[in-house]
C-alpha cells in the first residue's frame, strides 16, 4: 500500500516493515570500569547499514581515545583498518588532523572524557561481502574542555562482520547505553 | 617537537587497581583475573597522555 496511509486502510506486515525507517536491533546497558565492550550478533542480512549510538558514558582517563574493532563471532579483526579525521577542542591548542597513515589495528573513533561523552557512528555494509566503511562524529567534555571530532574510514577486505568491540586507548569506559539500529533497506 | 608525557605502570595501577577492571560481552560482565589485569596494564604503559 502506498505511503502515506489513510484512515481506514488495512495495513499488511509488508506495509509495516516498509514503514520502519530505523529499527532498534539491540540495546545494551554498559557497566563500569570496562577494558572492552563487545556487542555480538547484531549485523546480519536484514540490513545493509547500521547506526550505533553510545551515550551518557565516561572514560577513566582525560581525553582518552576511543577505538573500535569489527568482529565475526567472537573473533576481532586486528588489521586492515584505514581512517582519517579531525578534532577541535574548545580550550586547547591541540586541535588538528589525525590519520592512520596506513593499515591500523583499529578504527580511531575520536575521544572520550571523564565528565561526559557520546559517540554516534554509522557502519556501511558490515555484513555484506564488501568493504566496510564507517563515519563518526563523537563529542566529549571534561569540566573545563569540550571536543568535536569527525572520523571516517574503511576496512579494506570483504569480511562479513557480525559485531564490534569498543575500547579506550588508555584506561576504561563506564556507563551509558549502547544502541544499535538498522537502516531499513526498503 | 613537544614530547608528551606518558602513562607509567604506577599511575595506571593507582587509577585501576587489581580487581576493579572488567570486560563486557553483550549483557555479561566479567572481572579480569590478576594475570589478565597485569597484562592489560602492561599494554598501556608508555601510552602518551593527551592534555587534560
Amino acid at each position: 500500500m502506498a505511503f502515506p496511509y489513510s484512515s481506514g486502510d488495512v495495513l499488511t506486515a509488508a506495509d509495516l516493515n516498509q514503514s520502519s525507517g530505523l529499527v532498534l536491533v539491540s540495546s545494551t546497558a554498559v557497566g563500569s570500569s570496562l577494558s572492552t565492550v563487545d556487542i555480538t550478533n547484531v549485523f546480519n542480512s536484514t540490513f545493509d547499514n547500521y547506526k550505533i549510538i553510545y551515550s551518557n558514558y565516561t572514560s577513566s582517563a582525560a581525553n582518552a581515545g576511543i577505538r573500535m574493532r569489527l568482529r565475526t563471532g567472537t573473533v576481532d579483526s586486528s588489521s586492515n583498518y584505514y581512517w582519517a579525521g579531525w578534532t577541535v577542542r574548545y580550550t586547547s591548542t591541540s586541535s588538528g588532523f589525525d590519520r592512520s597513515g596506513g593499515a591500523s589495528t583499529f578504527f580511531d573513533m575520536g575521544s572520550s572524557d571523564v565528565t561526559a561523552s557520546a559517540l554516534s557512528f554509522e557502519l556501511y555494509s558490515p555484513n555484506l561481502s564488501a568493504f566496510t566503511l564507517f563515519s563518526t562524529q563523537p563529542t566529549a567534555a571534561s569540566s573545563t574542555d569540550q571536543y568535536v571530532i569527525q572520523r571516517a574510514g574503511v576496512f579494506r577486505t570483504t569480511t562479513q562482520f557480525t559485531g564490534f568491540q569498543l575500547f579506550a586507548n588508555v584506561g576504561t569506559l563506564s556507563g551509558g547505553t549502547m544502541r544499535v539500529y538498522g537502516y531499513n533497506n526498503g | 617537537m613537544i614530547k608528551m608525557a606518558t602513562w607509567t605502570r604506577q599511575e595506571l595501577e593507582e587509577l585501576h587497581p587489581d580487581g576493579t577492571v572488567s570486560v563486557q560481552v553483550d549483557d555479561e560482565i566479567t572481572v579480569m583475573s590478576s594475570e589478565e589485569w597485569s597484562a592489560w596494564i602492561d599494554s598501556q604503559v608508555g601510552t602518551e597522555k593527551e592534555p587534560a
